[in-house]
């Protein structure tokens, strides 16, 4: 699968180049991203690969490069996909040279886009380190409610009518930022 | 341009300020990181664009990373 949305490209692992398979590997080995996973360890790069070629078997997970302005940023990925329910748990990581730059939002944007009205989730869960005040905050903007804490992660979840309650593009989303700051 | 540029930038502080103690930036360096000298979180600098852009009628993140002071007035003369 590859879906344009708005500024970005996301495509799927499975059709993206080994050279880009590569250079995703190396932002989710990165210092920067892997201090926020669930399992913060290294992946080497045969069980990289190894997991890129079965992930066709696979209908409970997508995992997709995104690219701006056709340079690769980042990674975004379902997993636990469950159809008869409509849920499934999410996340995304950048690349270091991208945190900081204001793109996670966009990015958070689009990918929830495509879970919810392309995907036909009800209901997308995720976790957050708990110490991580950036996605916290932003996670709080779109609306995701706290499901369960312990001492390091908080599982969030947005569902789908809440998301249907936000704008449906994202410069109109970004303009509302400031009002809902003010609240 | 610099002065509305740091203008934004201190509403934003301000705003943040309401819950921490931090002061406003009385010069504005090219070379400040928006990151680690202005410490703007995600939103912040999502916020900051939406400033600009009604502004200016740039988006500065449109088409590249940017990272630094002077590289948003560089992009905001670019226009002009």
């Amino acid at each position: 699968m590859k879906a344009q949305k708005g500024e970005l490209k996301f495509v799927n692992y499975t059709s993206m180049s080994e050279e880009n398979l590569t250079e995703i590997l190396k932002y989710r080995n990165s210092p920067e991203v892997r201090k926020w996973m669930l399992d913060t360890s290294e992946i080497s790069v045969k069980d990289h690969f190894s997991f890129i070629d079965r992930l066709k078997d696979y209908s409970d997970r997508v995992y997709f490069g995104v690219y701006k302005k056709d340079k690769l940023i980042g990674g975004v990925y379902a997993v636990d996909i469950d159809s008869s329910r409509e849920n499934c748990i999410w996340g995304f990581y950048l690349s270091p040279r991208m945190i900081g730059t204001g793109v996670g939002l966009e990015v958070e944007f689009e990918f929830l886009k495509i879970l919810f009205e392309e995907l036909g989730m009800k209901r997308v869960s995720g976790f957050v380190h708990e110490s991580n005040r950036d996605s916290l905050e932003i996670q709080d903007l779109f609306g995701f409610d706290t499901l369960s804490q312990n001492d390091t992660y908080i599982k969030i979840a947005l569902n789908r009518t809440n998301w249907l309650s936000l704008v449906r593009d994202y410069k109109t989303f970004k303009k509302n930022i400031l009002k809902w700051k003010k609240n | 341009m610099e002065e509305k540029l740091m203008a934004f930038i201190n509403l934003i502080i301000a705003e943040r300020s309401e819950q921490e103690n931090q002061s406003q930036i009385e010069e504005l360096k090219s070379d400040f990181s928006l990151r680690d000298d202005l410490h703007l979180s995600s939103l912040e600098l999502a916020s900051l664009t939406v400033l600009i852009e009604d502004e200016f009628e740039v988006d500065v993140f449109e088409d590249g990373i940017v990272t630094t002071v002077g590289e948003i007035l560089a992009i905001i003369k670019g226009k002009g």
